[in-house]
C-alpha cells in the first residue's frame, strides 16, 4: 500500500493485516505508510497508536487461549504458550463471533507444525504427542460444558434394565447421555490433569494408553476414567451398537476368563448407569 | 425514550453466577456479553434464564462488527433475536466499531473513519440490524487509541447523525469518552454537550489505566474521579438512564462491583469528592509501564471457564 487506503474495506483490510502481523504493524507497513492513514496524538505516534491495536490483538486472544486451556498453559509456561498462541493465531486467525470456539483448530495446528521444534525446542522426543492429548483433553472439556447436556434425562432404572436384559440381553441398546464423549489417549492425561488440579506439577509422565468417558451431569463436566475392554465396551454401545456387539468388542481385549469378564460387564454397566452416563435401555425391534 | 430506566446494574460474568443465584443480591439490572449465551447448552444459558427470572436482563455484544466492510451475520442476528425474546431482554447493544473484515474476527472493537461514506455505509446497516431484530439497536461509543486522516467529523457528530436517520439509541460510556478524549485530545465535557443527549437510552462506567503515553480501557478497577464529574454532567443532560458498572479483569466480589456501581448513586447527590475533570485528569507521560506489564492489561473478552471434576 503505497497512498492511504480509499474506500472503507480497503483501509479495514490494510489496519486489520497491520495489527495481526506477528511482528507488529511496523513490519507490515512502512511508517510512512501509516502515518498516510492515522494521525499522530499529542503524544503518541501514529505509529505507536496502530501498535496498541497490535499489542492488544495479541495480549488478548492468548489470553482467552490461556483461559480455555490453563493445564497447557501450565504445561508450557508464559512465554511458550504465548509463542505457542501467536503462531497459532497467525496461522488460524478467529472467524467466528464467539471467542469459545477460539481453539477449535488447535490440534490441527500442532499435528501441522509440530511445536516441540519451534516452542520448546529442549522438550523430550514424544513432548508434542504428550502435549496434543492435553490440549485434546482441555478442549473436550470445554466443548462438553457448553453443549447438549441432557440434564432433563431422567436416570435410567437399574431394575428396568435387568428386566430386558433378561429376556434378550444381546438386542439391548443403551443410550448416552447427549454430552458423553470416549476418548483414547496416549498417555495417562486424566491422571495428569487431576494433578494439575490439585496445584501439584507432576512431571511429563511416560506413554501409556488410557481411557477416558468426559460428559456433564447438573451441569459440572466429569471425568470418568475407563480400562481397555470397559472402553470398547461403552464406545460399541454409544455408537449405536447392541450390547452383543459390545460385549464381543469388549471381550477381545479382555484377558482373564469368562466368568470375571461377565462380572466385569455388570459392574462396568452398573457404574455407568449410576454415574448417569448411560439413560435409556432399549431393545432390537 | 422507549427504554425503561432500569437503575443501577453491573455486567453479568461468571465469577458471580454462584454469588447472584444463592445470595439474591438486590442489584436493579445485569447486563449479559450476548455472545457468551448465545449458542450455550450448557451452565451458562441454564445460570441466565434463571437470573432473567428475577432481574432485568439487557444484551450487550461485541460481535455485531456494525462497521465492517463485510457482510452482516444474519445467523448471528436471528440468535440474537432469539437469546432477547428467551430472557425478555430489556434492550440490546453493541459497539459503534468494526471487528473484523475478509471473514476473520479480531475480537477488538476497533474505530472507524468517521465521513460521509461510512455514515452512510453504517446507517443503511443500522436499519437493516433493527428491522431484523424489531427493535431499536443501542449503540456505544467505544474507547479508541487512533485517528483517521480520512475522517471528516467528531464521533459526537457522527453519533447524532447516525441516531437522526436510523433512531437508533445510544449507550454512553462515560470512561470511554473520557478515554477517547485523553487519546485523542478532545474536550470530553464539549463531547457530552454536543451529543444528541435525548437518545442516551443507558450508561457504561468502567475503570482504565493510564499507559503512560495514552489511556487503555481495561475495565479492570474503580471508576477514577474525573469520569464521575463526566457521568454527573451526562445525567444532567439527559436527564438520567440506565447505568451499569463494568468489571471485566481482576474482578473482585460481587459486593465490591456492586458498591463501585452503586457510587453512581452517591455522584448524583454530589456525595463523592469529584474534582474538576481538569484538576484530576489522568496526566500523560509520567506513568512509566513498561510493555510486558501493558500485555496482560487488555481485559479479554470474556471465555467462561467450564466447572469440571
Amino acid at each position: 500500500m503505497n497512498d492511504a487506503p480509499r474506500s472503507l474495506r480497503e483501509l479495514q483490510a490494510w489496519m486489520q493485516a497491520a495489527l495481526m502481523h506477528p511482528l507488529g504493524p511496523e513490519a507490515h507497513s512502512s511508517a510512512t505508510e501509516i502515518t498516510a492513514a492515522i494521525l499522530p496524538s499529542a503524544s503518541q505516534s501514529a505509529c505507536a497508536r496502530l501498535n496498541v491495536y497490535h499489542h492488544a490483538y495479541y495480549a488478548r486472544l492468548i489470553g482467552c487461549l490461556r483461559a480455555l486451556l490453563p493445564a497447557t498453559a501450565e504445561l508450557l509456561g508464559d512465554e511458550a504458550f504465548a509463542a505457542l498462541g501467536a503462531a497459532y493465531l497467525e496461522r488460524f486467525p478467529s472467524t467466528s463471533y464467539t471467542l469459545n470456539q477460539l481453539a477449535d483448530r488447535l490440534l490441527e495446528f500442532i499435528a501441522l507444525t509440530h511445536p516441540r521444534a519451534n516452542v520448546v525446542t529442549d522438550a523430550p522426543p514424544n513432548w508434542s504427542d504428550f502435549l496434543r492429548d492435553l490440549v485434546r483433553l482441555e478442549l473436550v472439556i470445554d466443548a462438553v460444558f457448553d453443549g447438549p447436556g441432557g440434564e432433563d434425562e431422567p436416570p435410567l432404572d437399574m431394575a428396568a434394565l435387568g428386566t430386558l436384559a433378561a429376556s434378550d440381553a444381546a438386542g439391548l441398546r443403551l443410550r448416552f447421555v447427549p454430552s458423553a464423549q470416549l476418548l483414547e489417549f496416549a498417555f495417562p492425561i486424566n491422571d495428569y490433569y487431576t494433578a494439575y488440579r490439585r496445584g501439584e506439577h507432576p512431571p511429563l509422565p511416560a506413554p501409556q494408553p488410557t481411557y477416558t468417558a468426559i460428559y456433564r451431569q447438573a451441569y459440572v463436566v466429569r471425568r470418568y476414567p475407563l480400562e481397555l475392554a470397559e472402553f470398547r465396551l461403552l464406545s460399541v454401545l454409544s455408537t449405536g451398537g447392541s450390547l452383543g456387539e459390545a460385549l464381543a468388542s469388549a471381550h477381545q481385549v479382555f484377558t482373564a476368563d469368562i466368568a470375571p469378564f461377565e462380572a466385569a460387564i455388570f459392574g462396568w454397566l452398573r457404574d455407568a448407569v449410576a454415574a448417569g452416563l448411560i439413560v435409556q435401555a432399549v431393545r432390537l425391534a | 425514550m422507549p427504554t425503561e430506566h432500569l437503575g443501577y446494574g453491573v455486567g453479568l460474568r461468571s465469577a458471580h453466577y454462584a454469588h447472584i443465584l444463592q445470595q439474591e443480591p438486590a442489584v436493579d439490572w445485569l447486563e449479559i456479553i450476548s455472545e457468551n449465551y448465545l449458542d450455550s447448552r450448557g451452565r451458562p444459558r441454564y445460570v441466565l434464564e434463571q437470573i432473567a427470572e428475577r432481574y432485568p436482563i439487557v444484551m450487550h455484544g461485541v460481535s455485531l462488527s456494525i462497521g465492517s466492510a463485510d457482510p452482516l451475520d444474519f445467523d448471528y442476528l436471528h440468535k440474537l433475536q432469539a437469546l432477547a425474546a428467551a430472557v425478555n431482554a430489556r434492550w440490546i447493544s453493541d459497539h459503534l466499531c468494526w471487528t473484523g473484515v475478509l471473514g476473520r474476527n479480531t475480537h477488538d472493537l476497533l474505530p472507524l473513519p468517521l465521513n460521509e461514506e461510512t455514515l452512510k455505509y453504517v446507517t443503511e446497516r443500522v436499519n437493516v440490524v433493527q428491522d431484523v431484530l424489531g427493535r431499536p439497536l443501542v449503540l456505544e461509543n467505544p474507547s479508541s487509541y487512533v485517528t483517521f486522516r480520512a475522517s471528516t467529523m467528531p464521533e459526537w457528530e457522527f453519533l447524532s447523525r447516525l441516531t437522526a436517520a436510523t433512531n437508533c439509541q445510544l449507550l454512553l460510556d462515560v470512561n470511554n469518552v473520557y478515554v477517547s478524549s485523553v487519546n485523542h485530545d478532545f474536550d470530553a465535557e464539549e463531547y457530552l454537550r454536543r451529543l444528541p443527549y435525548d437518545r442516551v437510552a443507558q450508561f457504561h462506567l468502567a475503570g482504565h489505566t493510564n499507559m503512560g503515553a495514552y489511556c487503555l480501557d481495561t475495565h479492570d478497577g474503580p471508576v477514577i474521579d474525573p469520569v464521575w464529574k463526566l457521568y454527573r454532567l451526562a445525567h444532567e443532560l439527559t436527564g438520567g438512564a440506565a447505568t451499569l458498572l463494568e468489571w471485566d479483569a481482576k474482578i473482585p466480589a460481587f459486593e465490591v462491583v456492586h458498591a463501585e456501581a452503586l457510587k453512581a448513586k452517591a455522584a448524583l447527590a454530589g456525595e463523592l469528592d469529584c474534582p474538576g475533570v481538569a484538576a484530576n485528569q489522568d496526566t500523560l507521560g509520567e506513568d512509566t509501564m513498561d510493555e510486558s506489564d501493558a500485555l496482560h492489561l487488555f481485559h479479554p473478552r470474556h471465555v467462561v471457564t467450564p466447572e469440571v471434576q
